[in-house]
């Protein structure tokens, strides 16, 4: 007496041919990006879908299936695809309850692993950070947590992208009012100055926590380079690798982490199946990986 | 529980008369439940005594908790549907619900938020054991979680102020809801509510189970129940659906009672996907809010 699937009548799916179908291809996505579109997701799902359907000039979800699974393009459909199903595009303070986390248990957890050791070091990575949102997210948000006690901690930002265009825009360090939707007046007041056309550039002492360079994270001689990291962010950037390639990128994270070091992702990716060694530590709102102290 | 813990909730709570007692509807249902020997038509006649309890178990069996296409009109193709388990499940969580429904605002204690993370935890366990393979454990997983924190609501409701100390502790000195009430009672609310469950006749393995949901390993006869209402707990609180603010954090694959779950499961958890289970939490929370509203809705 198990109860049946109840997001069928919100979606009005109920139970078709179709249903059945987005449903396959929602299980596929997970199986190739670990991305994951929880049922009450599917609406939006469909919708990103049915750009690639139109696009691909294909009848149905059905079609487009077979077409991901056998065309010789279908690997490079698979890239489009994850471009749909995700945006591109980032902001300051994008995933609350992660950065509620980052801030609360990770950090609290870290200093005082720290303050064991008689160190004072803390390094954050950001990887993949597109025009630099969430590293100064992260640099704005140890502002606020350590007040002046900063001062008795050497931080470490870093952001690292593939893309020099988004890096530039990082390093300069201007954003509109969209990238800012997510954060409070309170915030804009006191680490933005106000500039030309409605626009705000970030403050300088916030911008001198974070360093800048470029990053293929398919390149091992760079990641080689990499050491003793505290915390990774790579959210939403795995879902661009195959399932391969991706087992080997979070093996590098977990030796340029630090024992006792964090790696935090998407909130709707999952390393199932990709990782042998970080812990998953179920948190109050969100997942986090812990390497062993 | 030791005999020294036993005399401390009686000295505490086994004096005061205005203890909630079970109506005598949910226990006649929990034990027509228990008689092999009785049947559909029994629990129907049972049911229309309680004035509001037939229309609240039409409208449960009429909502996306359970998802059935087709209308289902009246008492009796309810309880064909549903099933003589799964109806004592609805009477007995419809009684509770509405046995320590009053609000205290501003108490410390959010009675919506409580029986959010009890309903949350419910659905969480019975989806728990399905996913795990322990068929046999659905219903009960279901009551558990239910009921699993009970007793925090009788310390609130009866040593109100110790309640408040409790509070106090955990946001002071940053303990967890477990040993600060400890620290301020000696004992805690699995044990509180378990001994609650005791004076309801409550089927033993349930009694157990509260008992131990912070500490499976401990249980003889309940491992498993305990275990799942420890993992449940632990899950609801990862999505942010906890009572009172004192997570930090936990590891699945470490804890005691998954541990005991695996060895158990007919499934290879190893391969247990977590991270999706996670993801899937949404949904189960949803029908859970929805289980709760109804059961308090007013009675029409
Ligand atoms: C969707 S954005 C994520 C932005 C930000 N992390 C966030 O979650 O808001 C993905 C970023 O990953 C970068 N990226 C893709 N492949 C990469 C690679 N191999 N190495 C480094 N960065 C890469 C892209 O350039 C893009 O800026
Ligand atoms: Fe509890
Ligand atoms: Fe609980």
């Amino acid at each position: 007496m198990i109860s049946n699937p109840s997001w069928d009548k919100q979606t009005g799916l109920d139970n078709d041919h179709e249903g059945v179908v987005l449903l396959k291809i929602r299980d596929f996505v997970y199986h190739k990006s670990g991305l994951y579109f929880a049922k009450n997701k599917l609406d939006s799902f469909k919708k990103r879908l049915s750009i690639r359907v139109e696009i691909l000039e294909l009848n149905s979800f059905e079609e487009y299936y077979f077409y991901l699974q056998n065309s010789p393009l279908g690997e490079s459909e698979l890239q489009h695809m994850f471009d749909c199903l995700t945006s591109i595009e980032t902001c300051f303070f994008r995933d609350i309850p992660q950065l509620n986390v980052f801030q609360g248990q990770v950090l609290m957890d870290l200093m005082n692993l720290k303050t064991q050791k008689g160190q004072n070091s803390l390094r954050i990575f950001s990887c993949g950070c597109a025009t630099g949102e969430e590293p100064y997210t992260l640099a704005i948000i140890m502002l606020e947590k350590l007040g002046h006690n900063i001062d008795q901690w050497q931080i470490e930002i870093m952001g690292g992208d593939i893309s020099s265009t988004a890096l530039e825009v990082a390093q300069k360090g201007i954003y509109n009012q969209y990238s800012l939707r997510n954060s409070s007046k309170d915030i804009v007041n006191r680490y933005f100055t106000p500039v030309d056309d409605g626009n705000y550039s970030i403050k300088e002492h916030v911008r001198k926590m974070v360093h800048f360079s470029y990053l293929n994270l398919k390149d091992e001689s760079i990641m080689g380079t990499m050491h003793s990291i505290d915390v990774i962010f790579c959210r939403n950037v795995l879902i661009y690798f195959s399932e391969e390639y991706k087992k080997t990128v979070v093996s590098q994270f977990y030796d340029i982490n630090t024992p006792g070091g964090y790696l935090l992702i998407g909130p709707s990716e999952s390393l199932f199946g990709l990782n042998r060694s970080y812990k998953l530590l179920l948190c109050p709102g969100a997942l986090v990986y812990k390497k062993q102290t | 529980m030791t005999e020294d813990e036993n005399r401390i909730i009686e000295d505490t709570f086994g004096r005061i008369e205005s203890l909630p007692t079970l109506p005598s509807l949910a226990l006649d249902v929990i034990m027509l439940a228990e008689n092999p020997n009785s049947s559909l038509a029994d629990i129907a006649l049972l049911i229309q005594k309680g004035p509001s309890m037939a229309s609240k178990i039409l409208k449960i069996a009429n909502s996306s908790f359970y998802g059935y296409s087709r209308k289902v009109n009246n008492l009796q193709s309810a309880l064909l549907i549903l099933g003589l388990q799964e109806v004592k499940n609805i009477v007995l969580a419809i009684s509770i619900l509405n046995l320590f429904k009053k609000s205290n605002k501003g108490s410390g204690f959010n009675h919506e938020l409580f029986w959010m993370h009890s309903a949350g935890c419910a659905q969480v366990a019975r989806s728990l054991v399905a996913k795990t393979g322990l068929f046999e454990y659905e219903l009960e997983s279901f009551t558990i979680g239910l009921i699993h924190d009970i007793g925090k609501i009788v310390i609130d409701q009866f040593n109100h102020d110790n309640f408040l100390k409790i509070i106090h502790l955990i946001q002071q000195e940053n303990l967890t809801f477990l040993d600060a009430e400890v620290q301020v009672l000696r004992v805690n609310h699995a044990q509180i509510g378990s001994w609650l469950a005791q004076k309801w006749l409550f089927p033993p393995e349930l009694i157990e189970a509260i008992e131990y949901h912070h500490n499976p390993e401990k249980s003889k006869n309940s491992q498993i129940l305990s275990s799942v209402t420890h993992i449940a707990d632990i899950f609801c609180k990862a999505k942010d659906l906890s009572f009172i603010e004192e997570f930090k954090g936990e590891s699945i694959t470490d804890n005691s009672g998954w541990k005991i779950i695996q060895k158990k499961s007919s499934r290879n958890n190893l391969r247990f996907d977590i991270e999706r289970f996670v993801f899937e939490l949404d949904e189960e929370i949803a029908k859970a809010q929805q289980f709760i509203s109804i059961s308090q809705g007013s009675d029409t």
